[in-house]
């Protein structure tokens, strides 16, 4: 305690030392003695004030420095303090006056100087100048009122928010009727506000918001959800405040409720987009033209930009008369001039070459008028009608075309009704053009089962394909025609069917011709086996009749009888080849086991091995799957190869057959150790009616058809044969049918 | 006494015809001839032969439309009929296999020894 008080006392008079150093610290030192003398100021104190040390030390500082206003009050004060009739006051701020007369407020911490029997000798007192500081407060207390003052008068919402700690503390009244919320709960609930906006919109606020933290000012719109579900739209300015130090302190702003007028934006909007969509769903183009004829706006929808005669800004502005060719203002050029002048809309049609290709317009010019009702110009809306003239065009060379060809062709609309029809179909059906257009083309149709024409039109309509067949149609006077008809769906440029087209050709005269071909062989075939059936049936009987034969009788009857057996075999051969060269025999595959067949036949030839004394090996592969064959042609195939063997191999020779699956092929395999065939003439062992010169003189009485069938069929039916071969050796033979069996051919007849 | 099957052989050709009448006749079977499906329809609604050997291409009325015609009949809609032709044709075997019939031979394929034996045979089937 009693150093403290000499410290204290030393300092009312410190030391030329301490003086040194409190000259040297930025804060105000001053000390008064008992009496309100100036005892000690530092330099801080005599700059603030102004005065020299001299000016002060020992004056009076509630004269020298105390504004007169507040000098009686203030010194008394100090007088009660010294007295010990006052508790000190240990802060306070007041004014001070300067030398020059400026005030200056000091914020005072003060210390009562006590001697060392605790008799109270004075002040010590250290300031720190807070004029700026305070005008800035002074200033901000002004500011605030007024906007204060402004704030409630307002709509919106205006608000202040502390920075530190983001708490709002000031709300005008408008927030209670904008957000639908009680202003107590802003306050209460620091995050209310955020939690109002409307999610999607959310983000962008509060980074906003957060911006204001670096000085950054905002005007945001945002939606807001009311506790009653309501959306609000609202504007919301903020706007940073920062202290002298330039750091942020609050942030200020105003809230208003602009749903009102984001709802007519919106409907506006609507009304502009509905606008819009009607023009651009127009595929006309609109120009407007001043009196003079020069180009004002235009209206082309995007996607016929590229229509246009020139890029709009090579006509914007221009005058017709500079931009058209001749021949085309002279089509143009009249009707605006006459919508102008005689007042009334006209209409007219032009074409124009754009990009080297002929597009047509039809165009109406309108007259309009100014404000007074004068016309001043003309507005001319085109729609461009180039399809349309380009199908008819297309349509009247192809009627033309199709007028004079000998094919019957019609045209029906997407309903089947005719619509065009030309001479030739006149001919066909026997009804007039008069007659068919109109009407359907079953007109002369019908005579196919229902399912047929279910066909054809979901073909033609719904898979929108062509569609071909033979028909049996009926003519108008009842004769009934075979018809080869093709149809197609005409398709336009969105991939809907315009019309159908039929042309249909009348085959009757070729069906017959075929019919008559193929007739003439199987009459051929019956004529000629009529009296082989004679001749070899009483040969039979004659050499079955017990009476006496003479043995040259008998012999002559066996030559007739064997005569007789080649002629048979001749004719089926021809009648078979005659069949494969017109493609009329039926192919009919069927699940079959080829090596049953081959069995079948090995049956049948099972006297002539037996007395030729031949060896058969057969050797088929386990588990050979059933196939798609037709039979009767295996069966031919397979005997006229095995019959080859059988014949040519030399009594007691070998015959090996061997059956076996190799990839996607069943392989027959037929080996002999017959004669073979001389290697010069292997090449023409398939061809129609060859035999090789060593087989002639083994059998003079074959006809070198069996392999030409064999090889025909297998081309036919999808199968192939070939052989190796050596000169007195011996041959194999190869067949092969694919796994997945024979194409189906739907002929008219069956090999016999 | 045994009656003996009867045979009805409609054929136009009339070497043909006798051969089989002749060859069949002496097997101990009734043969009856007609020499065109008119006639040999008539014969049959008549006579109700065991078998018919039908031909094909004949004149007045062809074997299909007689067979036709036959298996309109109340009795002929079940009878035996064989087609013995020398018409190698698929849609008439088919047509006539449609129609009931037990086999379509061509003629000169057939020995007749063959013939009598497959006869036989038919007749021996109920």
């Amino acid at each position: 305690m009693k150093r403290e008080t000499t410290a204290k006392s030393s300092i009312l008079y410190p030391s030329a030392e301490t003086i040194k150093f409190l000259d040297a610290i930025n804060a105000i030192v001053v000390s008064l003695d008992k009496d309100g003398k100036i005892s000690f100021i530092n330099k801080a104190g005599r700059n603030l004030l102004g005065y020299t040390k001299k000016e002060l030390l020992g004056k009076d500082w509630f004269k020298q420095a105390i504004p007169a206003e507040a000098r009686k009050e203030i010194k008394g004060v100090f007088r009660k303090l010294m007295g010990g009739k006052m508790s000190f006051v240990k802060v306070y701020d007041n004014e001070v006056v300067t030398k020059s007369g400026k005030r200056k407020i000091v914020s005072w911490h003060n210390t009562l100087l006590k001697d060392k029997s605790g008799k109270i000798i004075g002040t010590l007192s250290a300031g720190t100048d807070i004029t700026e500081k305070q005008e800035i407060q002074q200033k901000h207390r002004q500011g605030e009122a007024t906007l204060r003052q402004m704030a409630e008068t307002i709509k919106g919402c205006f608000w202040i928010t502390r920075w530190s700690d983001k708490q709002t503390i000031y709300a005008t009244k408008g927030f209670e009727k904008i957000w639908g919320r009680k202003l107590e709960d802003l306050y209460k609930k620091k995050n209310l506000w955020a939690q109002a906006i409307y999610p999607k919109d959310r983000t962008k606020a509060l980074q906003n918001f957060i911006n204001l933290g670096k000085g950054q000012s905002y005007s945001e719109e945002y939606r807001i959800r009311r506790p009653d579900k309501s959306i609000r739209w609202v504007r919301d300015q903020g706007y940073p405040v920062k202290d002298n130090q330039g750091e942020v302190k609050r942030v200020v702003g105003l809230a208003q409720d602009i749903t009102k007028e984001k709802e007519a934006e919106e409907k506006l909007k609507l009304s502009e987009a509905k606008l819009e969509s009607i023009i651009s769903s127009t595929p006309d183009l609109t120009f407007v033209f001043n009196k003079k004829l020069d180009f004002g706006e235009y209206y082309c929808p995007p996607e016929m930009e590229k229509t246009l005669y020139l890029p709009p800004k090579k006509f914007l502005g221009k005058n017709i008369n500079d931009i058209f060719p001749k021949e085309l203002r002279e089509v143009v050029v009249p009707p605006l001039l006459e919508a102008m002048q005689k007042e009334i809309c006209t209409s007219f049609d032009y074409e124009i070459p754009i990009r080297g290709e002929i597009r047509y317009y039809a165009a109406r010019a309108c007259p309009r008028r100014d404000a007074r009702g004068r016309v001043c110009g003309v507005t001319v809306v085109s729609r461009d009608i180039s399809q349309r003239i380009n199908a008819e065009e297309n349509m009247r060379k192809f009627q033309l075309a199709a007028e004079g060809a000998s094919d019957h062709i019609v045209i029906t609309d997407i309903d089947g009704k005719i619509i065009f029809a030309n001479q030739a179909a006149e001919e066909n059906t026997g009804y007039s053009r008069k007659e068919m257009i109109g009407k359907n083309p079953s007109l002369w149709g019908q005579q196919m089962p229902v399912e047929f024409y279910k066909k054809l039109w979901r073909t033609i309509k719904i898979e929108k394909k062509p569609f071909s067949g033979e028909v049996k149609n009926k003519g108008k006077d009842g004769r009934l025609y075979d018809a080869e008809i093709r149809l197609s769906p005409i398709l336009g440029d969105k991939d809907e069917i315009i019309y159908f087209l039929g042309i249909e050709r009348d085959i009757t005269r070729e069906k017959e011709i075929d019919r008559a071909k193929t007739e003439f062989v199987s009459l051929a075939s019956h004529e000629l086996r009529g009296p082989l059936t004679a001749i070899n049936w009483y040969t039979e009987m004659l050499l079955g009749s017990k009476e006496d034969l003479s043995p040259r009788c008998n012999k002559y009857l066996q030559e007739i009888k064997a005569g007789g057996r080649r002629m048979v075999k001749l004719v089926n051969a021809l009648l078979n080849v005659s069949r494969i060269e017109l493609g009329t025999f039926t192919i009919k595959p069927e699940l079959s086991s080829v090596t049953a067949i081959i069995d079948q036949i090995l049956k049948t030839r099972q006297s002539k091995i037996k007395g030729r004394g031949l060896q058969i090996t057969k050797s088929y592969q386990k588990h050979i799957p059933k196939v798609k064959i037709d039979p009767a042609l295996i069966r031919t195939i397979m005997s006229n190869v095995i019959s080859n063997a059988i014949k040519y191999t030399p009594a007691g020779g070998k015959i090996s057959i061997e059956v076996s699956k190799k990839g996607k092929d069943i392989v027959f395999k037929v080996i002999d150790s017959g004669c073979g065939i001389p290697a010069n003439q292997q090449h023409r062992v398939f061809e129609k009616l060859f035999r090789a010169d060593n087989a002639v003189s083994i059998d003079p009485e074959g006809h070198g058809l069996g392999l030409y069938i064999v090889k025909s069929i297998l081309d036919q039916a999808g199968g192939k044969i070939w052989f190796e071969s050596a000169l007195n050796q011996g041959s194999t033979f190869y067949v092969s049918i694919p796994v997945s069996g024979m194409k189906p051919q739907a002929g008219k007849k069956e090999l016999t | 006494m045994e009656t003996k099957p009867k045979i009805l052989v409609i054929e136009d050709d009339i070497p043909v015809q006798k051969v089989l009448a002749d060859k069949l006749g002496a097997e101990e079977l009734d043969v009856i001839v007609a020499s065109d499906g008119e006639k040999g329809l008539k014969m049959a609604l008549a006579d109700h032969p065991n078998l018919i050997l039908l031909d094909i291409i004949m004149p007045n009325m062809d074997g299909m439309t007689m067979l036709q015609k036959l298996r309109q009949d109340e009795w002929g809609k079940d009878a035996k009929v064989v087609i013995l032709t020398n018409l190698a044709d698929a849609y008439k075997a088919e047509e006539a296999n449609k129609r009931g019939v037990f086999d379509y031979l061509v003629k000169s394929d057939w020995k007749l020894e063959d013939l009598v034996k497959m006869v036989k045979d038919k007749l021996n089937k109920k």
